[in-house]
């Protein structure tokens, strides 16, 4: 998805560098989850 | 305690049964009332049901203890709270505390090649603010209001989760969830709120180019809205479909048909059934709904039970067809033999459940002791 309002786990971690694997194993489940919840709710409003 | 569990297990086997394309041990009635219905039945203002969440498990309560299901009986989907600080101009709540919709345009004529190029970033930045007004503002207010609206759609969703699987529990329905999610087919999520009923139509004789890369662009979105984290036995995702009827077929054919069938075969692929609210009457398209991915649940409000039962009953799910403007006009032992016809037509074979053709909106549009008189009929004679 071509949009500069969701990023996927792949791309939020491009953009932080600084995220160790340890980082990363315990935070991008809910990351991502919060941004695919923000997702579903934008599209609620438009049905 | 036992004896609802019990219940509820050989509830599912009916569900899953159905689902899977088995015949099952009898029709499965899955009746979907309106909220705001409910709340009328309940006998509660609408308006004050509506605002308060702490409402909701009581009303359901009731309609669970007076009306047969044999899975969680109440829909519920708008939310005045929302709309209200959203300053909604396509949700409004009316006198009597209904949400009514009026037609409204989302995106403008020439903001087509923007949304075609992406989206999400055209809904975020254009769609939103034109039809939810308080989001028209300064960034800071914008942002409070968005986490208030979130925060709102998070409460309404989990309150409505929690209390039907509470309920679910008490009266033993049937573990399975026909309402997943709810993505719109790409034409009709162009039409419905972003050009509009008016606009859309001109649009698809003067445009049609720039509706078919619109729609196109839009149903990677719809998809990743219906796909499931975890998908769940016994689930489906709910798509109401609206603007094809209205629609010449090559039209249909062209604009609405591939990218709504890509929809339901992505879904498919990922082993969830779409459950298709098939509004108005669509017998024109039938043999274009035959195409669609095995055991595909098919909604019926309009049209010819037995040419429907004909063309796609071998393959998919049918259920409603049942006219709901009966339960308001005829006495019970009418209704019942109404159910005892349409029942005669759609059950032979499986791939059947009972549903009325639309949800009853009101109390006053409808008797609810025929609602009674024809659930707990089906429920006691419609055993294959």
């Amino acid at each position: 998805m071509q949009t500069k309002y969701y990023k996927t786990w792949e791309e939020y971690k491009a953009q932080h560098p600084e995220i160790s694997k340890r980082e990363e194993k315990a935070m991008a489940a809910r990351m991502q989850g919060y941004e695919e919840a923000m997702f579903a709710f934008v599209m609620f409003l438009l049905i | 305690m036992a004896d609802v569990a019990a219940l509820a297990q050989e509830r599912t086997q009916l569900m899953a049964d159905v689902l899977a394309g088995r015949i099952p041990k009898r029709v499965p009635v899955v009746p979907a009332l309106t909220y705001e219905f409910s709340v009328q039945y309940a006998g509660m203002d609408l308006m004050s049901a509506a605002w308060n969440l702490e409402n909701f498990e009581p009303v359901c309560d009731r309609i669970c203890q007076d009306f047969y299901a044999d899975y969680f009986p109440v829909i519920h989907l708008r939310f005045p709270a929302l709309y209200k600080t959203l300053g909604a101009k396509n949700w409004i709540m009316g006198s009597q505390g209904f949400m009514q919709h009026p037609e409204v345009v989302g995106l403008l004529e020439e903001e087509y090649d923007e949304f075609i190029s992406s989206p999400y970033d055209c809904i975020m930045e254009k769609i939103l603010p034109r039809i939810y007004t308080n989001l028209d503002t300064d960034p800071q207010t914008r942002s409070i209001t968005m986490a208030k609206a979130f925060k709102i759609f998070n409460d309404e969703f989990g309150n409505i989760g929690m209390v039907a699987a509470k309920l679910s529990r008490k009266y033993g329905y049937a573990n399975a969830n026909l309402f997943t999610a709810a993505p719109s087919a790409p034409f009709d999520f162009v039409a419905d709120q972003l050009r509009g009923f008016r606009n859309i139509m001109k649009d698809v004789r003067r445009i049609p180019d720039k509706v078919e890369a619109a729609v196109k662009a839009v149903t990677p979105l719809l998809i990743k809205m219906g796909t499931p984290a975890a998908p769940a036995p016994n689930s489906a995702v709910f798509m109401p479909l609206h603007m094809a009827p209205y629609m010449r077929e090559k039209d249909f054919a062209r604009l609405y048909w591939p990218t709504f069938k890509e929809c339901v075969e992505a879904f498919a692929e990922m082993g969830i059934p779409t459950l298709l609210f098939v509004e108005q009457d669509w017998m024109r398209f039938l043999d274009y709904l035959y195409e669609l991915p095995e055991n595909t649940i098919m909604w019926f409000e309009y049209g010819d039970p037995k040419l429907s039962k004909e063309k796609v009953g071998s393959k998919h799910i049918i259920t409603g067809f049942y006219p709901v403007t009966f339960l308001y006009t005829e006495t019970a032992v009418e209704c019942i033999d109404k159910a005892k016809e349409v029942i005669d037509i759609l059950a032979p074979g499986g791939r059947y459940y009972f549903n009325f053709d639309k949800s009853p909106l009101t109390l006053g549009s409808v008797n609810p002791e025929n609602i009674k008189a024809v659930l707990d009929y089906v429920a006691q004679n419609a055993n294959y």
